[in-house]
């Protein structure tokens, strides 16, 4: 501990500062403080009706958990989530390289990324719905379509990050063009991929979700809009906070984790970012 | 090999000011619309109309009066919710740039924004204010304020306070130091946030008249898919796409350009 | 140290026990000229240069920044094509190494993939070699190591060990301690040294530094204008120090000439 204040630092203190600056502590600080106020607010002003009530969210999970209905409809979410996020990044690695790699591509489909970006889900999840109806391929196909513009550009960008000073090095010791590929390009590249699939990844959960609202019968989008038939507030945040666990477990305990095996030789650590 | 085929080969930092770009984008724009006029010619009629008569049933739209109603309704939630998101979002991204405690106070939070499901957000807000504006509204915040939050943030770390001291130095006033140099470091992410954010909010929003509304695009189009009017939803989502790329060219991309004038190299890239 | 003439680069000299003959490379550049296309029209580098460097000799391209010094190692080295002129070799075939002003080394692997990785048309390289370049420049405990887990100076020896480890006729550095601190930069002008007299390579040097001219080189060149106007012999004898009479009145002399431009 830092003995700024001279070396007699009580036990007290310790304890103080460790609230103040010890990441975890204050993480459960921030959570225990919103907890509070809501269960404060909502029964100290009669609102548990219209703003729910932590104590009964809580209760609400454990039984979405031990009924086995959480589980049962995040195996469906899940299901979809992962296929069209594969297909979505099979399609546009190739493709977000091939266009990054050439001017003229580059030009011709800026927009294309452009307007991707730019979509609302909800043009998208309604579009793949008429086309392809009830059932697994509407969330998957919207997760495709949404999740491809970002690959891409995460791609096209990571194209231009390439060190051109490190292919000028290889090329003055004759090194060969896929002598350069499979040593500079690749390993380049692979970072920023990899950041990119993580992206598309919480880009196609969005997109499942909303898919399932308007053409699933099963999922945890489809339970979470049920929710609104009953008007239960509670379900609605107990459906919200199990399924934000396992993202952040996925997330975090998984795809992090990978990420730093992999890629042991940076310097910087990633930001704290899932997304939007 | 030389220096000059490894460059062209792998092609030039994308230059926005560049006159030999129309005919490749030219090319791109004709290639959508012939991928449209392709798609439709395999698709049933009813699924994928032909661009020719989406254009038609806009026209009709337009023409009818109905589209000026939903348009001003849909853009006034976004306004609101976007503003509110700005507005508690920078306050939050300063906050966490400039006392170590506050960020880490509020980093949960952020981190559980950012990771819900935008439905999870509308079905929330939509069961606590019901059938009004302040749904898609508090929708919003709780999707955009978040991100706006996070990019902010970032910003506010990042400002050089090597520049501050020298300014201190040179006795520059407050208020000269905030515009000269603290909010041109800052530029490039709040042109992020404000980008990003007002994507999401038309996201959001668009989402939100699903449940809480009766009137504004999103519900206009859900209403055609419940009603199997597909060429309807059809023409909505390019109304739509319309006011979107309006924003996104009219306002958003000269404002980019403008803010970053002199960087060399900044990439406005999706933050992570 | 004068210049020496050893044509027939036999294996003869001492120090040399990596291989059995060591060589070394002789470069000869006639009417060479270098034009870029610009925006603003045609820039023209330089035009007409002529330099003949000869084998095994430590010659220094002196220049300020921007007078195209750099240019004129792409060029030797065939990362960049001469506008117009030759570019000779003997032998014809020689093998060029290259150090830059910045290490440019690989991030994602370690010192030794790093010195792997110039030997794609090489069979036999081994590890061994990689590691036996290692030593060379004193970074025996870093075989494995990532770049960015080493400082400045040593990255920058990796950099030159992987140029000596193709066991290059040519060495060509281009400003290859200027983004190092000064002791940094003393130290590994001090080994470039020792390493140079050891192996007897043609070494081609660019530099804006007079002092570092002069402590190194056989033979000094100063490019302005577009043109080299000035070719001195460094009479000098090695070791050399500094501060001493003999180096300074030297210097003196030099800098006079530098400045003529």
């Amino acid at each position: 501990m830092r003995g700024v204040s001279g070396s007699s630092r009580s036990t007290f203190g310790r304890i103080r500062e460790a609230l103040r600056t010890n990441e975890v502590l204050v993480f459960a600080e921030s959570i225990v403080t919103v907890i509070v106020v809501w269960m404060v607010i909502a029964h100290g002003l009669n609102l548990v009706d219209s703003i729910s009530s932590p104590e009964l969210i809580l209760a609400k999970v454990v039984e979405l958990i031990t009924s086995g209905l959480f589980f049962t409809h995040l195996v469906d979410t899940m299901r979809r989530t992962l296929f069209g996020f594969a297909i979505g990044v099979i399609i546009a690695t190739p493709l977000g390289i091939a266009i990054g790699l050439s001017d003229f591509l580059k030009t011709a489909f800026k927009d294309y990324v452009t307007v991707g970006l730019a979509l609302p889900d909800l043009l998208v999840v309604v579009f793949v719905a008429m086309l392809f109806g009830i059932g697994d391929l509407t969330p998957a196909g919207a997760a495709v379509v949404l999740a491809i513009p970002y690959m891409m550009q995460t791609l096209i960008e990571g194209v231009d990050d390439i060190d051109t000073d490190l292919l000028e090095m290889g090329a003055s010791f004759d090194a060969s063009r896929r002598r350069l590929l499979r040593r500079v390009v690749v390993p380049s590249l692979l970072p920023e991929w990899f950041g990119g699939v993580r992206y598309s990844l919480a880009i196609s959960w969005k997109a499942v979700t909303l898919a399932e609202v308007v053409a699933a019968e099963t999922g945890v989008g489809f339970m979470i809009r049920k929710q609104m038939d009953t008007l239960s507030l509670t379900g609605a945040f107990a459906w919200t906070v199990l399924f934000i666990v396992i993202l952040l477990v996925i997330e975090y305990g998984v795809l992090r984790q990978l990420e730093r095996l992999a890629f042991s030789w940076r310097e910087e650590v990633s930001d704290v970012v899932v997304a939007p | 090999m030389s220096a000059e085929t490894i460059r062209s080969g792998l092609g030039d930092r994308l230059s926005d000011v560049d006159v030999n770009q129309w005919p490749a984008r030219i090319v791109g724009i004709v290639l959508f619309f012939v991928g449209w006029y392709a798609v439709a010619s395999v698709f049933p009629n009813e699924l994928m109309p032909y661009p020719i008569e989406t254009l038609r049933v806009v026209y009709d739209l337009v023409g009818s009066g109905k589209v000026l109603p939903e348009v001003t309704a849909t853009l006034t939630r976004i306004f609101w919710g976007f503003l509110a998101s700005m507005l508690l979002g920078i306050q939050m991204g300063v906050f966490m740039g400039l006392d170590d405690y506050q960020r880490k106070f509020l980093t949960p939070h952020i981190v559980i924004g950012l990771s819900a499901p935008l439905i999870a957000w509308s079905v929330i807000a939509t069961l606590i204010f019901g059938f009004s504006i302040y749904a898609p509204i508090l929708a919003t915040i709780l999707t955009a304020a978040p991100f706006i939050a996070i990019t902010v943030w970032k910003g506010v770390e990042d400002i050089d306070t090597d520049l501050l001291e020298m300014s201190n130095s040179f006795g520059i006033t407050r208020r000269r130091t905030i515009f000269k140099v603290v909010l041109p470091s800052v530029a490039p992410e709040l042109f992020t946030a404000f980008r990003f954010g007002l994507s999401l909010s038309w996201k959001i929003v668009t989402i939100t008249e699903i449940f809480a509304s009766n009137s504004g695009i999103g519900y206009q189009i859900i209403r055609a898919y419940g009603f199997v009017r597909f060429d309807e939803a059809w023409a909505w989502a390019v109304i739509f796409m319309g006011i979107v790329l309006i924003l996104e060219y009219g306002v958003i991309k000269p404002v980019q350009w403008r803010v970053l004038r002199y960087r060399p190299d900044t990439e406005i890239s999706l933050v992570g | 140290m004068a210049s020496h003439t050893d044509d027939d680069a036999d294996g003869t000299e001492a120090g040399g026990t990596r291989r059995a003959e060591p060589t070394a490379g002789a470069i000869h550049l006639e009417e060479l000229t270098k034009q870029f296309d610009t925006d603003d029209g045609v820039e023209r580098v330089f035009e007409d240069v002529d330099v003949h460097i000869e084998p095994g000799s430590f010659v220094t391209l002196l220049g300020r920044s921007g007078s195209g010094k750099s240019t004129i190692l792409k060029l030797v080295s065939g990362v960049l094509k001469p506008t117009s002129g030759e570019i000779r070799f003997e032998p014809d075939d020689v093998t060029i190494g290259y150090v830059f002003q910045s290490p440019r080394l690989l991030p994602w692997n370690t010192c030794l993939e790093n010195i792997e990785f110039v030997h794609e048309h090489n069979p036999a390289y081994s590890d061994e070699t990689g590691r036996e370049y290692l030593d060379l420049v004193d970074l025996s405990e870093h075989y494995n190591k990532y770049p960015s887990q080493l400082s400045g100076g040593q990255r920058q020896r990796v950099g030159i060990a992987r140029a000596l480890s193709i066991d290059p006729d040519i060495l060509l550095m281009d400003e290859p301690f200027s983004n190092l601190d000064e002791i940094t930069a003393e130290e590994l002008r001090a080994e470039l040294l020792s390493i140079w007299q050891q192996l007897n390579k043609t070494i081609f040097f660019v530099t804006h530094d007079i002092d570092e001219a002069i402590e190194l080189s056989d033979r000094i060149l100063m490019l302005g204008d577009g043109q080299i106007y000035a070719d001195l012999d460094v009479p000098l004898e090695r070791p050399r120090s500094i501060d001493s009479e003999e180096f300074l009145s030297f210097r003196q002399q030099a800098i006079d000439t530098f400045h003529s431009v």
